[in-house]
């Protein structure tokens, strides 16, 4: 049995680079700061309800907060492993809302304000599209990212991307007329 | 008017997001420390009884987990000198992580007992083969202290992501003897890695308690005396 043998030579170095270290609530911040804007708007796009998505990034944001691993290999699984916990959370909140039976803000606000706000009419096409559909169309071709991203996102393979996203192209289209 | 996917526009974030965002953080940790603060009551009550009724066989029998077994040493070692006095470091904490300089760091969950050259004395980290004494050669074979706290009051409980002491800090600086008892207790898991324990530090010719530590690698209690003073 090696006694007290490697940790010494562990905590001195983790106690000398502690001292001018950075705290794991700002590094999430970095991360907040680098990612929420876009994170924002794929949020919105899920869910198609202004008034709903500061809560569910949030509560994204507070599980992502307790989950954050120590270091990421790249910056795709840094972006991977955050947009799978909002788009997790936005799947939970249009389940919620199934249960409820709620109606998305966004349709009953096209109702009256016809077609004035180009922001809303994309809402409503895309609340007019599969949960799949949306999800795909919006990484890819609104958020910009790649294919093999989104495969680690979804937890779909890369081809299944592909063929998701030709669809939901087919339908956004055919929703904007 | 031609309408595209990028005129989706994001409602903005509502006053205070992030600010109510660390809000719910604190109001979640306070929460987890209130929870486990019970469990550790609990905890003590079960000890209490087990060590009262079972005594030695608390500690003989060990971990119930394949392949676990249990150290527990007690040792009275010579203590270096700060400052015309011999002082004793105590470092206390569980896992965290820090970013420094572009790089990500992983400090290991750890409690200790060291000098002011950081050189250890005793100690137990969830590091494999990371436990018990630097320099036992130093040190003579001595009695079991008590594995609880002794009167000692709790100083603070440290979780994952917390820096507890020794870790932002130089630890608790504590006033000692020329020799110092200290017991470690310590629950080996698999791979030869500590999965909880104790650490107790006594002190004077009539051994009296100083510092107390209730260690597992996600959380750390600290009872200290009034000889320990934190920097």
């Amino acid at each position: 049995m090696t006694e007290f043998a490697g940790i010494r030579r562990d905590a001195l170095h983790a106690e000398r680079a502690a001292r001018e270290a950075v705290s794991p609530r700002r590094r999430f911040e970095n991360l907040l700061d680098r990612h929420e804007s876009r994170l924002r708007r794929v949020a919105y796009g899920m869910l198609g309800d202004a008034h709903r998505v500061d809560d569910v990034l949030q509560e994204a944001f507070l599980k992502a907060y307790r989950s954050l691993p120590d270091r990421f290999d790249n910056e795709r699984a840094e972006a991977a492993w955050l947009y799978r916990i909002v788009h997790r959370c936005c799947l939970d909140e249009l389940r919620g809302r199934r249960r409820r039976r709620e109606v998305a803000g966004v349709i009953e606000l096209l109702a009256v304000d016809d077609d004035k706000d180009a922001s809303l009419v994309v809402a409503g096409a895309l609340a007019q599209l599969s949960e799949r559909s949306r999800a795909v169309i919006l990484l890819v071709d609104l958020i910009g990212l790649d294919y093999d991203t989104t495969a680690l996102v979804l937890r779909i393979p890369r081809g299944t991307v592909a063929s998701r996203l030709n669809v939901a192209r087919g339908q956004l289209r055919k929703a904007l007329g | 008017m031609s309408v595209e996917l990028e005129d989706l526009v994001a409602p903005p974030p509502r006053e205070r997001f992030r600010e109510e965002l660390w809000e719910r953080a604190q109001l979640q940790d306070r929460r987890v420390a209130r929870r486990w603060r019970l469990v550790a009551i609990a905890a003590m009550v079960i000890a209490g009884g087990a060590l009262g009724t079972a005594g030695v066989l608390a500690f003989s029998s060990g971990d119930n987990a394949a392949g676990a077994t249990t150290y527990d040493r007690t040792l009275s070692c010579p203590m270096a000198i700060q400052g015309g006095v011999p002082i004793a470091r105590l470092s206390a904490h569980a896992r965290y992580s820090f970013f420094n300089n572009g790089q990500n760091f992983s400090m290991v969950a750890f409690t200790g007992v060291l000098d002011k050259n950081g050189q250890g004395y005793a100690g137990l980290g969830a590091v494999r083969a990371s436990y018990g004494f630097a320099m036992p050669s130093l040190c003579t074979a001595a009695k079991a202290v008590p594995l609880r706290p002794s009167g000692l009051k709790l100083y603070d409980v440290y979780t994952n992501g917390q820096a507890g002491l020794g870790g932002m800090d130089n630890g608790a600086q504590c006033f000692v003897g020329a020799r110092a008892t200290m017991r470690v207790h310590a629950n080996i898991g698999r791979n030869d890695t500590p999965v909880s324990g104790q650490l107790a530090l006594w002190t004077g010719k009539k051994l009296h308690p100083v510092a107390f530590v209730q260690w597992t690698p996600k959380r750390v209690a600290v009872y200290l005396s009034d000889d320990c003073h934190v920097q």
